[in-house]
């Protein structure tokens, strides 16, 4: 399977360092050159710097053919659009995209992707443990 | 018209002053205290510090009754948001917003923007046309790309130069669309002679539109 990740932030890192592990084949965009080292001299995938909203940067990292897509970077915004992006320009089927604010997450569920949103997250988990 | 202007920059400043003018009602958004703080000190423009992306401030500005949103900050991405959850959400009709790089015009036209304004490549084509030395430029190319507007300066070499506009054989889907010589502008007729330092305009399909400037130029470009 192909994943791509776009956004190579702490949860980026892990993602991707964990999926490489198993015999999938994973990408990672990010436009830090330096976070992108973290990912370690180990790691078993493909790195390509550069701005993930860009369709030059996103097609070298074969966006084409990525069975799903990771969107996570820092900005609610970015991801919405490189989501939709993903969506329309190339018509993914599984995008996963994080957002932060709860009003966006509500806003754009339902519009062809996952919305992971960790404020909710939290909650959750936090509100299993209340009893 | 009631048109919301994001960004108090000197874009759109200047844009909200033009709108008052015409008698339109407009409110600006800004994210920086500083910025909104020097509007509300020198102009009586309405502003409104914070993320215009967040449906609240929008609201502030009193989207719903809002016939455009003009979405105008440095980033392409903030811009797209701004122009989905103002029109989706919200019901404006028109969104219009700047691409602060060219590359991304196809992807504000995908992604549901009305008007994409792509101002480097605007500026881009003025200067090549003011700081051309070659003798035919594309003014602007309309249906996306499939009908282009030509300038075409007339040397003395050019073959149609002497020749009456009825006596020239031009392709077809070409035509002239006027003449500028020296401070005229003349509307071309059967029986107008094209004369050397003429300028032509013309409208060509895109596919006839070397046949037409090597026709006027007799050269192949």
């Amino acid at each position: 399977m192909n994943i791509l990740i776009i956004g190579c932030g702490r949860i980026g890192q892990a993602l991707a360092k964990d999926l490489a592990l198993g015999s999938d084949n994973v990408v990672v965009v990010d436009n830090n050159q330096q976070i992108l080292s973290h990912l370690g001299e180990r790691f078993n995938g493909q790195i390509v710097l550069g701005d993930a909203l860009s369709l030059e940067v996103l097609e070298r990292a074969g966006i084409s053919n990525a069975d799903i897509v990771f969107v996570i970077t820092g900005n609610d915004n970015l991801n919405l659009v490189i989501a939709q992006i993903a969506l329309k320009i190339y018509g993914r089927k599984k995008i996963i995209v994080q957002v932060y604010d709860l009003e966006k997450s509500h806003f754009y569920q339902n519009k062809g992707f996952i919305i992971v949103n960790r404020t909710s997250l939290f909650l959750e988990n936090f509100k299993k443990h209340l009893h | 018209m009631y048109i919301i202007i994001v960004s108090g920059g000197t874009l759109g400043l200047s844009l909200a002053q033009r709108l008052l003018r015409d008698q339109h009602e407009v409110s600006l958004i800004d994210i920086s205290p500083k910025v909104c703080q020097t509007i509300a000190e020198t102009t009586s423009i309405p502003i409104i510090q914070g993320d215009a992306t967040s449906s609240s401030i929008l609201q502030e500005a009193v989207v719903e009754k809002a016939d455009a949103i003009v979405a105008l900050t440095s980033k392409d991405y903030d811009n797209i948001i701004i122009s989905q959850i103002a029109k989706e959400k919200f019901g404006v009709k028109r969104a219009i917003a700047k691409v602060n790089n060219p590359r991304n015009l196809k992807i504000f036209s995908a992604l549901g923007v009305d008007v994409p304004i792509d101002s480097t490549s605007i500026l881009a084509r003025i200067v090549e046309e003011e700081a051309s030395f070659t003798d035919f430029v594309n003014l602007m190319s309309i249906k996306r790309g499939r009908l282009s507007i030509v300038r075409v300066d007339l040397s003395k070499d050019s073959p149609v130069v002497g020749r009456k506009i009825k006596d020239i054989r031009f392709p077809l889907d070409a035509v002239l669309v006027s003449i500028l010589r020296q401070e005229d502008v003349i509307i071309p007729r059967g029986e107008i002679k094209l004369e050397a330092g003429d300028v032509v305009i013309a409208v060509a399909n895109i596919e006839k539109e070397k046949d037409l400037i090597n026709l006027l130029l007799g050269k192949k470009i």
